[in-house]
């Protein structure tokens, strides 16, 4: 069963209104406002058995709006001899809800895979990531993270460098 | 035979031969909440059994003995007396003693009122009033606190997604057309080194739960067009959320049944492990260590698509009884159910989000989205295609017998037998000592715990404690709030939450049409007084129910029949002080109630409000009862708003204006509780809002609006926001200092507007005692002061507009 993760961000030129709230936040807790920036993005976990093709066109059909937003795709399954992708520096926030915990986005993608046909067992979860190219501080994010973000009770917090 | 077989994963718990000590640990172990004396008589049933109990068996009784599904503490019998008092009403000179605290209090107003509007009272899902011939109205309001003290977000959508359940599971279903949210936060500037350990800060907490109950209400498309948001230190380490719904129901589907024979069918979502230990874990302190089991997550479009199914199966008449899956899960709503017939039920039919679930966990869960039905059997695959048809899924989990008893099997293995008889009378009543001791309640409520002043004002300072008032978190507009929630949508909406010239201006009730094809309507209002609570709870409960009562009075249009519900949020249970409290509160209620002809229809409460603060001392949130009030309105097309309606015209106070600051929001900005609280005299009340009423009948009353929290300098300019007028109050003498005329919170009063050719009409009408002319109104917009001909103070409605939105805009 393959895995993949989509990626749903606002095109470049639309206006990201959780991305400026997050921001506000950073200034508030004493980021300087040239480096507060943040691009938000929505992250879907599915897995089953999808051919490129399908997984392409669930992002593009089920999971973005096509006016304002645009997917990436990954999937991931190691691929031998890949080149790993180029750091973009600051880091990345996902906040994921714990395995048990109610995830009714995902339960609606999972019944949104079968109306486009595709059966056998799949899984859908839904997630929020936050990248913020230009903080230098991870300390800054875990404490964003656990104040404004997430709860701790019921999400998965992962932060990486970007 | 009951097994123990890794199939059914059922465990033996060994009571049979358990000390005391044992047995409360396996009651804390297992998240129970049962007392000494409960497990006590679990375990002598299960004696004469001849056997030790199942898990699954230990936790259906927990469940059902559970504090928010029995409301044991209410019902327990109490020996209540004074210790000390300081100037509070005595209700006990020598040790008073109840059998059953609700029954003889707030269930006592219900029954000597005896009102033949009430269809359906204290027994069902919600409580039910009469409309016209053909519908009748139901209203419930419950809380969801420690969920959302943990979980704002979940917690509050959970908490509005149940209460609106109930509302679909009273009698066989009302359609719910209203919500209403009151909900009371920490200081939104509490300072971090002020949080209990693990607390969420007021401020998320306030954003979580404003948004929970916005994403829930909306997706429902259900108006939200009532409520408050109260801030206070009492509340920093444990919110509280109250939600309601209004329902209405044909008057044929009042009353549900069941037989045996029928089918336990469960409707909606599937069962997973959140909200295992939901009941027992509210009856427990916030303390740490709580695991996210314990959280629901709410799914609104799996709710909405279950409410239309559902009203199309009720309309088809294809089921017989109905309850919603709440606190407890299946373990509760077909144990109720099948209370007076008996029930059996095979848990591996249950749709399951997830495998792994121990049979007990599919049995207590408090997944959301859920009802269970009782189908004839010749019904049901009519009922399985109508909600296929919804894509939501309905599955027979088992049959409705008549043996009396409740029987869960899992593959075929027994895990649940227990009478019904036993499960639901056979709790061993709670018998509790209540003592009133002044001196406690100060201690805790006023000297801990003192309001945080919004920049403060002092008492002569009559333009800095307008400006100040105006700006408090109580008083200032929730529009930032109010405006995310959809009070339009079913199209309704006759007196919104905001009115007036710029649609910004306050209203006192909700009013608006159920029935489009129809202009009568229905309001909806509330009343809370949290700083008098911390003064005697006593004349707390009396001002709540008065505030509401007069919230409903003043948007006019003919009130008819009115009822009201209580929600009592309390401390710890276990603590004589407080239970004394409880009694002084229940008893201000049933005076009211009885007062003014209202009946209680519902009712709720919620204990164990506790929280640790970072010193490790434990702290009780305030005494707080919340009344919701619902009334039935003659013609939508005659009710009023609080917005002025002309120039020039006459504004009288109705009631009298004591000088009863002390208890009051100014009385906290000056740090100055020397005055002296505030009372309702009830049989005068009564009497002045027939003749208020007589007054709008006639059209004297151009508009009108309750004074409450601020006074009178509040109220007129909170009326002058609502227009393009402004307001001149030139206060009447009195035996009492000019801020205490302007400031003061005596109950029973209103502010309201006549045009001048209904001078003598209208103070003919309410009498010139009860009538006092404390200004007029002017084209100009502002709001000025007068005091012997001189403009003691004057500002723009503008500028006191701006301060009065701005305060919690961002929130």
């Amino acid at each position: 069963m393959a895995t993949y993760i989509i990626e749903i961000h606002p095109k470049k030129a639309e206006f990201d209104p959780l991305g400026r709230q997050v921001k506000n936040a950073l200034i508030d807790a004493g980021e300087p406002a040239k480096s507060a920036s943040v691009e938000t993005s929505r992250l879907f976990r599915i897995g089953g058995n999808l051919t490129p093709e399908q997984i392409q066109n669930v992002a593009s059909t089920l999971l973005l709006d096509p006016v304002v937003e645009t997917a990436t795709v990954q999937d991931t399954a190691p691929v031998k001899g890949k080149k790993p992708a180029k750091a973009r520096g600051g880091f990345v926030l996902d906040i994921w809800p714990k395995p048990g915990v109610t995830d009714p986005v995902g339960e609606t993608v999972e019944k949104g895979l079968r109306d486009l046909g595709i059966s056998g067992e799949i899984s859908a979860a839904s997630a929020q990531r936050y990248f913020f190219p230009k903080v230098s501080s991870e300390s800054l994010i875990k404490n964003l993270a656990r104040r404004s973000l997430a709860n701790e009770l019921i999400h998965v917090i992962d932060i990486r460098k970007g | 035979m009951l097994s123990t077989s890794e199939k059914a994963n059922a465990k033996v718990v060994p009571i049979l031969s358990a000390g005391d000590g044992e047995l409360e640990s396996i009651s804390k172990t297992g998240m129970l909440s049962l007392t000494l004396e409960e497990m006590k008589t679990i375990q002598a049933y299960f004696k004469a059994a001849g056997r030790d109990p199942l898990d699954a068996e230990l936790e259906t009784i927990a469940q059902t003995w559970s504090e928010h599904c029995f409301h044991k503490t209410f019902r327990g019998a109490y020996e209540y007396s004074e210790v000390a008092l300081d100037g509070e009403e005595a209700l006990a000179k020598t040790p008073r003693t109840y059998e059953n605290l609700l029954k003889e209090t707030v269930f006592r107003a219900t029954t000597e009122i005896n009102a033949p509007w009430c269809l359906s009272v204290f027994k069902d899902n919600a409580g039910v009033i009469a409309f016209d011939d053909e519908d009748a109205i139901c209203f419930k309001v419950e809380t969801h606190n420690h969920p959302s003290a943990l979980e704002p977000y979940g917690g509050a959508g959970t908490g509005l997604g149940g209460v609106i359940r109930d509302v679909l599971g009273c009698g066989l279903g009302g359609k719910p057309v209203m919500n209403t949210d009151v909900f009371c936060f920490g200081p939104l500037d509490t300072p971090a080194s002020a949080l209990p350990e693990g607390a969420l800060h007021p401020k998320r907490i306030a954003r979580g739960v404003v948004s929970g109950v916005r994403d829930y209400g909306n997706r429902m498309g259900i108006p939200t067009s009532n409520g408050a948001i109260y801030f206070d230190p009492g509340y920093v380490g444990n919110p509280l959320v109250f939600c309601g719904t209004v329902g209405v129901i044909p008057n044929s589907m009042i009353e549900k049944s069941v037989k045996p024979g029928d089918l336990v069918v469960a409707v909606g979502g599937r069962t997973g492990r959140d909200g295992v230990h939901g009941a027992t874990f509210s009856s427990a302190p916030l303390e740490k260590g709580i695991t996210s089991s314990v959280v629901q997550i709410g799914h609104a479009i799996m709710e909405k698509k279950t409410m239309d199914a559902l009203l199309q199966a009720r309309n088809k008449r294809l089921y017989r009884g109905v309850t919603d899956c709440g606190a407890g899960g299946f373990s509760s709503a077909i144990g109720e159910l099948g209370k007076d017939t008996g029930v059996r039920v095979d848990l591996e039919k249950a749709p399951l989000k997830y495998q792994g679930l121990a049979p007990w966990e599919i049995w207590v869960s408090e997944s959301q989205e859920r009802m269970v039905l009782a189908v004839p059997p010749e019904n049901w695959n009519t009922l399985r295609t109508l909600f296929a048809n919804e894509n939501v899924e309905a599955v027979a989990l088992g049959t409705f017998t008549d043996d009396k008893r409740l029987t869960v099997a899992y593959h075929g293995e027994v895990v649940v037998s227990l009478d019904m008889e036993f499960l639901h009378d056979g709790a061993p009543k709670l018998r509790l000592k209540a003592e009133w001791d002044t001196n406690i309640h100060r201690k805790r409520y006023r000297e801990e715990n003192l309001p945080v002043a919004a920049g403060g004002a002092t008492r002569d300072d009559i333009g800095g404690t307008l400006r100040a008032l105006l700006a408090h978190p109580v008083i200032a507009s929730k529009e930032s709030v109010v405006r995310q929630y959809d009070h339009e949508v079913q199209g309704g909406s006759i007196v919104k939450p905001f009115m007036g010239a710029e649609k910004d201006g306050p209203t006192d009730a909700a009013v608006f049409r159920p029935k489009l094809s129809t202009w009568r309507g229905v309001a909806v209002s509330n009343g809370m007084n949290i700083e008098l609570g911390k003064w005697d709870p006593y004349l707390m409960a009396k001002a709540a129910v008065d505030e509401a009562y007069r919230n409903l009075i003043a948007v006019g249009g003919g009130l008819k029949e009115a009822a009201i519900l209580d929600n009592f949020c309390w401390g710890d249970q276990k603590n004589a002080h407080d239970l004394a409290a409880l009694v002084r509160a229940s008893e201000g209620a049933k005076e009211a109630a009885l007062a003014y002809g209202l009946p209680f229809i519902s009712g709720k409460d919620s204990f164990h409000n506790t929280w640790r603060a970072p010193d490790g001392q434990l702290h009780s949130i305030p005494p707080t009862l919340l009344i919701s009030a619902i009334g039935v309105i003659d013609d939508v097309r005659q009710c009023l708003t609080s917005g002025l309606r002309g120039a020039e015209n006459l504004l009288y106070v109705v009631g009298e204006t004591r000088g009863e600051t002390r208890g009051s929001i100014a009385a906290a900005l000056w740090q100055d509780q020397s005055g002296k609280l505030p009372i309702v005299k009830l049989s005068e009340s009564r009497s002045l809002y027939r003749k208020l009423q007589a007054g709008m009948k006639h059209k004297f009353v151009l508009s009108c609006h309750d004074l409450s929290d601020g006074g009178l300098a509040v109220a007129a300019a909170e009326m002058a926001f609502g227009s393009a007028l402004g307001v001149e109050i030139e206060p009447p003498k009195k035996g009492f200092d000019l801020s205490s005329v302007l400031f003061n919170e005596t109950p029973g009063r209103f502010l309201v507007e006549v045009a001048p050719a209904n001078k003598e009409a209208f103070e003919q009408t309410i009498g010139l005692l009860f009538a006092e002319r404390v200004g007029k109104t002017v084209k100009k917009p502002s709001v000025a002061i007068r005091v012997d001909g001189n403009i003691l103070f004057e500002e723009t409605t503008r500028a006191l507009k701006d301060l009065w939105k701005r305060s919690l805009a961002g929130l």
